[in-house]
């Protein structure tokens, strides 16, 4: 479990002594695992990201400059997999079915008669809370969140976790996973559309009329 | 009393038939989390917002649901948020792999 340290630049190859993997996995296994899974959506995907992490990590022979520089230095190594990974599956895949549809055929809204594209009555966003932020010191709200995010198709969700969690920008997202700035933005309204109409209708809207 | 209900209310119907659909007006507010929308458009979302509860109600909800997602990382810290676990079978894999390739 000894860990020496390398003063030079922290990249730089030490000795194998240095390299624990069986320590990798148990303290940075369940870290890893779960940056991967939010962001490939798939836990097959996310354990291969992961182990393709750890054998690159192996082979890269690091010097550590602590252990806080080894996650860094470990989760830089996994974001590479997985935007990868996300590019193969954008280029592979067929776009979601509900990418292509109107704005005014979302949950929630009507889709013809005389108020086409605004809010169906009585089923309209209602009021939550009137205090949001004491929502977030709830852990059924994260519980909800959590399986709210696991409910989004994949593309929706990879491309809403590296742009609101990973803020890459979004002229890096285009390039890196070969889509247009429009279908970007479409994504990123149909992730929110969908998680606050999820958290609405699992917790935080239940039971409470609409406005009108 | 009444007579004000009715008068607000047919105000807002003028209001919600000249001016864009909530669909249109959610879909803006989502694409103004990322980029500030030009003055007209500002105009318009204000607009619309001023007559619609719905949609001021949908904007504030947005903005709690990006804070909720960028603060994930602090909730699981703090153990609110739950963390994806790896199974034993992965971890058993990783243990192999990696031996393989350090032997």
């Amino acid at each position: 479990m000894s860990q020496t340290v390398d003063n030079s630049d922290g990249h730089t190859p030490s000795s194998k002594g240095d390299l624990d993997p069986e320590r990798w996995i148990q303290e940075h296994g369940d870290y890893l695992f779960d940056l991967a899974f939010l962001r490939l959506h798939d836990r097959s995907a996310a354990e291969d990201a992961v182990q393709e992490t750890f054998l690159g990590a192996l082979k890269a022979r690091p010097g550590f400059q602590g252990r806080a520089a080894e996650r860094t230095w470990l989760v830089a190594i996994l974001k590479r997999k997985i935007v990868d990974h996300l590019r193969r599956r954008f280029r592979e895949a067929a776009p979601e079915a509900d990418e292509q549809l109107p704005d005014d055929h979302l949950e929630g809204f009507q889709s013809d008669g005389e108020w086409v594209g605004h809010w169906f009555p009585r089923r309209g966003p209602v009021d939550w809370t009137d205090n949001p932020l004491a929502l977030l010191e709830k852990k059924e709200f994260w519980e909800i969140l959590e399986s709210c995010l696991a409910k989004l198709p994949p593309r929706m969700a990879s491309v809403f976790a590296l742009y609101e969690i990973d803020e890459m920008p979004s002229e890096e997202i285009c390039k890196e996973l070969g889509i247009s700035p429009t279908n970007l933005w479409v994504l990123l309204h149909r992730a929110r559309h969908r998680l606050r109409a999820c958290l609405e209708s699992n917790w935080l809207g239940a039971g409470k009329p609409g406005p009108k | 009393m009444k007579l004000l209900a009715s008068i607000r209310w047919q105000f807002i119907l003028w209001a919600a038939r000249r001016l864009p659909p909530c669909c249109h007006v959610a879909h803006r507010l989502s694409d103004s989390l990322q980029e500030r929308p030009s003055l007209r458009e500002r105009i318009v979302l204000k607009s619309h917002l001023f007559v619609c509860e719905w949609c001021t109600r949908y904007a504030a909800q947005l903005t709690l649901v990006q804070k909720a997602v960028r603060n994930r990382e602090t909730a699981v810290d703090h153990g609110l948020a739950p963390r994806q676990l790896l199974s034993d079978e992965a971890r058993e894999r990783f243990r192999r792999a990696l031996k393989a390739q350090s032997e």
